[in-house]
């Protein structure tokens, strides 16, 4: 706990030094664009950051990133309140209360408590993340190569069975990632793989390139295919008076501010259920134990609920993200390929020698939250209307950025190639119910799983026994049992009977 | 079952036929690897058959689908309520616009858009590889505005302009890119 207090001092004066402020608040604003904009959200924002990282030291990539993360969720609820419109799927359960209020006039009011419960749900949830640090920390000192090869399968199934969709397509999609990272050399015996010859394949599929395409050009086409039409007139009354009574309502709703940061820190750290998840269970908790307020005619609790649960799901899903390379949420998933391309290896060395780089990320995503709120509050009336910006505009701006950012990391064209091939491929993939985010992680932890499964290997007699015969081991063995049996389990129970 | 549901529901077919041989062709490459370098691609390989294999017969034998309905990812975080509140919104006329059936005018147009959107793709990474970065900007957008979208000359000109301005000062400024890089020609 004292090594990441301690780490917090010069992490503190990084964000604020160089050119670093600068990368924060460019995170920042296009985090709240591209949150704004109905049909694309975190992913996009972060998959589009990726090549502009490039170059940078990985602390100020990690601002910026960062950045980005802490405030896409913000300009998503600024039209959910005031138009309607979700900007992000998450944003789904803002709409709920937030519109109804515009209705009746409150729109400020609606705006000042989405803008104090993300700071402060944000903060909730980060603080958990620094208290929560340390503890896995001393639990990633015990992992051995068993332990990392089970956390990979780990990651990929209880992303496959927790996140909506075909249980089926979602595991196929996680074995596609790892058939893909095998391509190359292989990291065990040097011998080639999958190559055909091609001295691009050499190295293996380029992780940001797969990325960005799998998160962005997918996004880009459904959107020019009309995956959404613009918003409708802006209608808002904005009164300062309204907007101080909003911002100071989650202290006065705090039992129930409480409640929602902790269903959202709580649903962070599981991997694969996001923000929409977080905020929409949060909202539920709070119409059932608000007695007063009936949840649904636009009042300010609803908007707290699901605000709170939103930002400090950022917090909690960076733990598994960054401990065990296990993403928490589809933005979580972008963000380890950020990681991997700035060299950055969760687990054991992330949370120790570079401590300060997470430090760093964690005050990004703190200070992104409070810029965008100071901007989003002020100015929200004018910032809804980017959202009336049709998609066939914004398609081919991601298609240029995409493509050439993937090309400017390794100055390939075929990196372009397999941004766009993937992309095309993972448009299907949405359109058929494969999860996109599996992949990715599979992709990602692929080259991690086959060196630990060989070193696992090498160092044991009894074969696939040892997975059993290790206590962390076996805990994650149970866990993967356990998180199969109740995804099956659980919707039999719920089937009602004919 | 319209026209748009017949070609996506086929589409779907093929596509995860697609995938069925492609993952056995990785099976029966490993396979050939030596004994360390073939293990994982093995592993993951056979287990993409059985899971793809599992999927398949889901959709040639429907009966058998229904009978694993309960075998769906997410289901342990969903609650009667949040089901509730779904349909209350789609009694709204709000929320989840997803999946509404169209006409069959609208079928043939669904089909015909992601072709169409296809080649404006690829065709926009063809000016790239053949003219660059920069030319690919311009004339990649300015022709989706202009053709696609059917904007207006002097919104797609305006759009164009101001993009590619950005484009360059993010790429060749601050990641000293070169103008003509990804071109095969220059």
């Amino acid at each position: 706990m004292l090594e990441v207090i301690l780490s917090f001092g010069p992490a503190l004066v990084t964000v604020f030094s160089g050119l670093n402020p600068l990368f924060l608040l460019f995170g920042a604003v296009v985090g709240l664009v591209i949150g704004i904009l109905p049909g694309i959200g975190g992913v996009v924002a972060l998959s589009l950051l990726i090549p502009f990282s490039w170059g940078m030291d990985p602390t100020s990539a990690m601002i910026m990133m960062g950045a980005a993360m802490g405030s896409v969720t913000y300009g998503g609820s600024i039209t959910a309140i005031l138009l309607n419109v979700p900007g992000t799927a998450s944003n789904v359960s803002t709409l709920l209360d937030g519109y109804p209020m515009t209705v009746k006039g409150r729109a400020g009011v609606a705006l000042g408590a989405s803008a104090s419960s993300t700071v402060l749900g944000s903060l909730f949830g980060l603080v958990v993340l620094v208290v929560l640090i340390p503890v896995v920390s001393i639990l990633l000192m015990s992992f051995a190569p068993p332990e990392f090869f089970l956390l990979a399968v780990v990651g990929i199934v209880s992303i496959a069975f927790l996140t909506t969709g075909n249980v089926f397509r979602s595991l196929f999609a996680g074995a596609v990632g790892l058939m893909l990272s095998v391509i190359g050399i292989s990291p065990v015996t040097g011998t080639l793989r999958f190559t055909f010859g091609a001295t691009y394949l050499l190295d293996g599929i380029d992780y940001s390139a797969a990325i960005m395409g799998l998160f962005a050009v997918s996004e880009a086409f459904k959107l020019a295919m009309g995956g959404y039409k613009p918003a409708a007139k802006v209608r808002t009354e904005q009164k300062f008076s309204h907007v101080m009574e909003g911002i100071m309502s989650p202290i006065r709703h705090l039992a129930l501010f409480i409640q929602s940061s902790i269903i959202g820190t709580v649903i962070g750290i599981i991997p694969g259920v996001g923000g929409t998840v977080a905020g929409m269970l949060a909202w539920i908790a709070g119409a059932a134990t608000s007695k007063k307020a009936k949840f649904g005619t636009g009042v300010v609790g609803g908007v707290i609920a699901s605000e709170s649960a939103m930002s400090a799901k950022d917090g909690g899903s960076l733990l598994p993200t960054v401990a065990f390379g296990i993403p928490g949420s589809a933005e979580m998933a972008v963000l380890l390929g950020a990681f991997t391309l700035h060299g950055l290896q969760p687990g054991p060395g992330l949370l120790t020698t570079q401590l300060p780089t997470v430090s760093s990320l964690i005050f990004a995503l703190m200070f992104a939250c409070i810029i965008v709120t100071v901007i989003g509050v002020f100015s929200a009336k004018y910032l809804a209307k980017i959202s009336m910006v049709p998609g066939y505009i914004v398609a081919p701006t991601i298609i240029v950025l995409t493509l050439v950012g993937a090309f400017v990391i390794r100055q390939s064209i075929w990196d372009s190639f397999v941004c766009l091939a993937t992309g095309i491929f993972a448009f299907f993939m949405m359109k058929w119910g494969f999860s996109r985010m599996t992949l990715a992680v599979g992709l990602i932890l692929g080259e991690i799983a086959e060196l630990n499964l060989g070193l696992t290997l090498q160092i044991t007699r009894t074969g696939g026994l040892i997975f059993l015969t290790r206590p962390i081991s076996l805990a994650l063995v149970i866990v993967i049992v356990v998180t199969v049996l109740l995804a099956i389990i659980i919707p039999l129970r719920k089937r009602p009977a004919k | 079952m319209n026209r748009t549901a017949k070609f996506w529901h086929k589409g779907e077919f093929y596509y995860i036929a697609l995938l069925f041989i492609v993952t056995l062709l990785f099976v029966v490459e490993s396979a050939g690897f030596p004994t360390k370098a073939k293990l994982f691609p093995l592993i993951v390989g056979g287990a993409a058959l059985l899971v793809i294999t599992a999927d398949v017969l889901q959709m040639i034998f429907p009966a058998l689908g229904e009978k694993f309905q309960g075998f769906k990812g997410g289901e342990l975080f969903k609650t009667n309520r949040e089901q509730q509140v779904v349909k209350e919104l789609k009694a709204r006329g709000e929320g989840d616009t997803a999946d509404e059936e169209g006409t069959e005018a609208a079928g043939r147009s669904e089909t015909m858009e992601t072709v169409k959107t296809f080649l404006w793709f690829m065709g926009g990474f063809a000016v790239f590889y053949l003219f660059g970065y920069l030319a690919f900007s311009f004339l990649f957008i300015f022709l989706f505005l202009k053709f696609y979208a059917r904007l207006s000359l002097i919104k797609s000109l305006a759009i164009t302009g101001g993009f590619t301005l950005f484009v360059w000062a993010a790429f060749s400024l601050f990641l000293r890119l070169d103008i003509l890089a990804g071109s095969s020609l220059f």
